[in-house]
């Protein structure tokens, strides 16, 4: 037996002294007040008759001090807490609970976190009264939920608190903590529960040898259809048209019959049916949504089982396009004006010699041969071959027959090739230390930009003494140009559902180097005895009493 | 006794109006006031019996003679003073109790007062105190002058030793030779029981008057509680634990103790009276005296 409250010699202590009050407290009282009577006689019949056994006599003055003494022994015992079949060696107990968003899954009712919570509980429960345990969340940022605790009914809260993310757990992480918090600590122990979705060797390291490792797996099945990607971009040669994409991935182990569906708000603007095999991917791009934009989602519904819905939708948001008003100052150049009319999103207006016109209503100024002073008020610019240093640009000499054979990695310059282009002549810059070079002829800025005070570009040669209105280069230059200068935006947010991909792969993994959590052993008593011998102890009370007033004992 | 008992002067002149009173009751007798059942020589016809040779002839009486043709003597009353023994019980028991009259104190002052009437009557008066045996501490006597002797005496009695009323009569009995009334003044608490001796005294041809002397404390002791309660006499030791209820049933024994001494009386034409401590003795007194019995 082992003594978990009070000492055994502090026991036997206050034993001592809590029967040296009792034996005091019954000699007074059996200290009698003597009353001098007339005659005996008529007091006989209310005598105590066992007198006549002296034997019996004499137990009956003793058997209710008895009675106390044991009483006093039951709570005194009671007080150290004793236990039998345990030490007082207790296991120091860290539970990891993992909390991915694969213990969503609900192959085990009601899913595997509950699952997962219970087996916890279980444990906390048989946990024996010298352990004490350590509860951590073993998210995406594991930490601990309370202090080292012995008692049972605050685990159980922590547990209880416990609940699944959306983002994969950080074993390594919480394997650390759990380390720490164990260090220093006698017969340190680890249970994991968790679906087990983690490399087989994980527990598998040197450094946690000494650890007894237990690994309680919740996860049973692996069925689960999921959309791994979903994004939108508008094209980069027509800004005014986007695609999405959309990425099915089967990481079942049969094949899934699957029904795919884009929404717009309430508007399904598709849906597929179709079969992946398992572990196969369906890949898919949309193109045909018009040019307005906005907030798609993508959704599947699988015909078989899928244990696992959180990854069953996604939504992206394309940006709504604007209309872009340019100004284009220019004796007439059909080339530009073509590319300009071309471009849907633009709305331009002409006007031949620059005026002192309030430009304030215009996205972009597009100079072309010539060089004004509006009243630009800081709006973008395009120069295109100005006869002198346009904004604050600086112009150089002339090269002939240029030839553009250095291309920057500028958005301006994205997909474009100059390789084949005819120059006659072309202007170079000279490029201040702000100023950003987007082309090069052997090493002469010919196309330069800059985005102080405001965005601008200059290129320095004339678009009629060249071939690149001819090229397919020009009309993506011009649009890359504008939707620079006015900031646009052509790369667009994408959001795949709610789950990291790796999360949707929900198949449990065995763990080597761990072992299932034993099985503690029914018990036809409780180990701690205190509430026996409070028990005991009450009823010997009542005993007490019925025998003292029933006038069996003194 | 640690309290001694006084006789005062208040209770000398109490004495004295009880006297005037039993005079009154008792009028028109002079010298040997108190007529015995005894035949003799006096002038009262008593009874007749038959001649037998030898006896007086003047006895004759001859008008019976006249009439019925037989000799029968006339019988007449002795007219001689009544012996009066005044029994005292001094055992323990009547003097226990503080803070209470004593028993031994009221049966003393009610000896007193009865003595003092039967010596003023003219009476020949004794005492006679008795535990488990018998002293005749005041022989019988005579005269009125006796009191302050008897006083005297009554003050000086200690209350110890065992009731035993059985054989404190058998002694009484066979010492005295006179027969007369006896007055036992006792508590009668007599482990042996108080029949034996008041039935010897029968017997024995004394006429027994029973004084019974009560103490309300023993009628409704105010007890509570875990209690050792020590016999008196015989200092016997019995552990109580006292309760209202309890004592209650107590209670009902003690009545019926006492109602047991006067049934027991009663049926054998016994004069009874239950003296309380509370009473004033000429209260009791008085009782007695018109209870009849005492006084002719």
């Amino acid at each position: 037996m082992t003594f978990l409250g009070l000492g055994g010699a502090t026991v036997a202590w206050f034993f001592l002294g809590g029967a040296l009050v009792l034996v005091s407290l019954y000699w007074l009282r059996q200290h009698r007040r003597r009353v001098e009577v007339t005659s005996i006689m008529f007091w006989q019949e209310f005598v105590d008759k066992r007198e006549t056994s002296r034997l019996w006599g004499r137990l009956t003055q003793f058997l209710s001090l008895l009675l106390q003494l044991l009483i006093l022994a039951c709570l005194v015992l009671a007080l150290g807490n004793p236990h039998v079949g345990e030490t007082l060696n207790g296991r120091n107990v860290v539970l990891l609970i993992d909390t991915s968003a694969s213990m969503n899954a609900t192959d085990v009712r009601p899913n595997r976190m509950m699952r997962a919570k219970e087996e916890a509980k279980r444990l906390v429960r048989e946990m024996a009264a010298a352990d004490t345990a350590l509860v951590i969340d073993m998210g995406a940022h594991p930490h601990a939920l309370g202090p080292w605790e012995t008692d049972g009914e605050k685990l159980v809260q922590q547990i209880d608190g416990v609940l699944a993310k959306q983002e994969a757990a950080n074993l390594e992480r919480a394997i650390g903590l759990a380390k720490a918090a164990l260090q220093g600590r006698n017969r340190p122990t680890l249970v994991v529960f968790g679906d087990g979705d983690w490399p087989k060797d994980t527990f598998s390291r040197d450094d946690l040898r000494g650890y007894a490792l237990h690994f309680v797996s919740v996860g049973e099945r692996a069925d689960n259809l999921a959309i791994t990607a979903f994004s939108g971009r508008r094209r980069p040669s027509d800004p005014a048209r986007f695609d999405l994409y959309l990425e099915v991935q089967n990481f079942g182990d049969t094949s899934q019959a699957v029904t795919i569906e884009i929404r717009s708000g309430a508007v399904t603007l598709d849906q597929q049916g179709m079969t992946i095999a398992a572990g196969a991917r369906f890949r898919r791009s949309y193109s045909d949504f018009g040019r307005q934009g906005g907030r798609f989602e993508a959704r599947i519904i699988p015909s078989g089982a899928d244990y696992l819905e959180r990854d069953n939708t996604a939504s992206t948001e394309v940006p709504q396009r604007k209309q872009r008003r340019v100004l284009l100052v220019s004796e007439g150049n059909l080339f530009l004006e073509g590319a300009l009319l071309a471009d849907t999103t633009c709305e331009f207006d002409r006007i031949a010699l620059p005026v002192a016109a309030e430009t304030r209503d215009y996205d972009v100024v597009v100079w072309d041969r010539v060089v004004g002073s509006l009243a630009t008020r800081n709006v973008p610019a395009l120069y295109i071959a100005p006869p002198s240093s346009p904004g604050n640009f600086s112009l150089g000499k002339t090269l002939a027959n240029p030839t553009i054979d250095q291309i920057s990695a500028h958005p301006v310059m994205r997909n474009l090739t100059f390789g084949d282009v005819n120059i006659r002549a072309a202007k170079i810059f000279t490029p201040k230390d702000t100023d950003l070079i987007l082309a090069r002829s052997f090493g002469y800025p010919v196309i330069v930009a800059q985005e102080q005070p405001t965005r601008a570009i200059a290129i320095g040669f004339d678009l009629r003494k060249t071939d690149l209105p001819l090229r397919a280069s020009f009309p993506l230059l011009l649009a890359q140009s504008l939707d620079w200068l006015v900031s646009d935006v052509t790369d667009v947010q994408a959001w795949v559902g709610a789950l990291e991909v790796s999360e949707s792969h929900i198949k449990p993994q065995p763990q080597s180097k761990t072992t299932p959590l034993p099985k503690r052993q029914a018990v036809l008593f409780r180990h701690d005895l205190w509430v026996y011998l409070a028990l005991i102890a009450l009823g010997v009370v009542f005993l007490e009493w019925f025998s003292y007033h029933r006038r069996f004992t003194v | 006794m640690s309290e001694q008992l006084e006789f005062s002067d208040q209770f000398l002149k109490k004495l004295e109006y009880l006297h005037i009173v039993s005079r009154k009751v008792f009028s028109g007798f002079s010298r040997a006031e108190r007529r015995s059942h005894r035949v003799g020589t006096g002038i009262e016809f008593a009874d007749h019996r038959d001649y037998a040779p030898g006896d007086d002839l003047r006895t004759i009486d001859w008008n019976v003679y006249g009439r019925m043709d037989k000799l029968l003597l006339r019988l007449f009353q002795e007219e001689e003073d009544l012996s009066i023994y005044l029994l005292l019980d001094v055992s323990r028991s009547m003097g226990i109790g503080k803070d209470r009259p004593r028993k031994l104190h009221y049966a003393a002052t009610v000896t007193a007062a009865l003595c003092y009437i039967g010596l003023a009557n003219l009476d020949r008066v004794g005492i006679g105190t008795f535990s488990r045996d018998l002293n005749l501490c005041f022989p019988l006597a005579r005269g009125k002058e006796r009191i302050f002797l008897a006083l005297r005496l009554l003050k000086e009695l200690q209350a110890e030793g065992q009731t035993d009323l059985g054989k404190a009569m058998r002694d009484f009995v066979h010492q005295t030779e006179r027969r007369g009334l006896v007055v036992l003044v006792s508590d009668l608490c007599d482990p042996k029981g108080f029949e034996e001796g008041v039935n010897l005294l029968r017997y024995h041809r004394f006429e027994p008057h029973v004084v019974h002397v009560v103490d309300p404390w023993d009628a409704r002791p105010p007890l509570r509680g875990e209690l050792v309660l020590v016999d008196c006499e015989t200092e016997e030791q019995r552990h109580v634990t006292v309760s209202p209820s309890l004592l209650n049933r107590y209670s009902a024994a003690y009545r019926s103790f006492l109602d047991r001494a006067q049934s027991f009386c009663t049926a054998r034409h016994i004069p009874y009276f239950r003296a309380e401590t509370e009473i004033p003795f000429d209260e009791l007194v008085l009782r007695i005296f018109r209870r009849g019995g005492f006084l002719r």
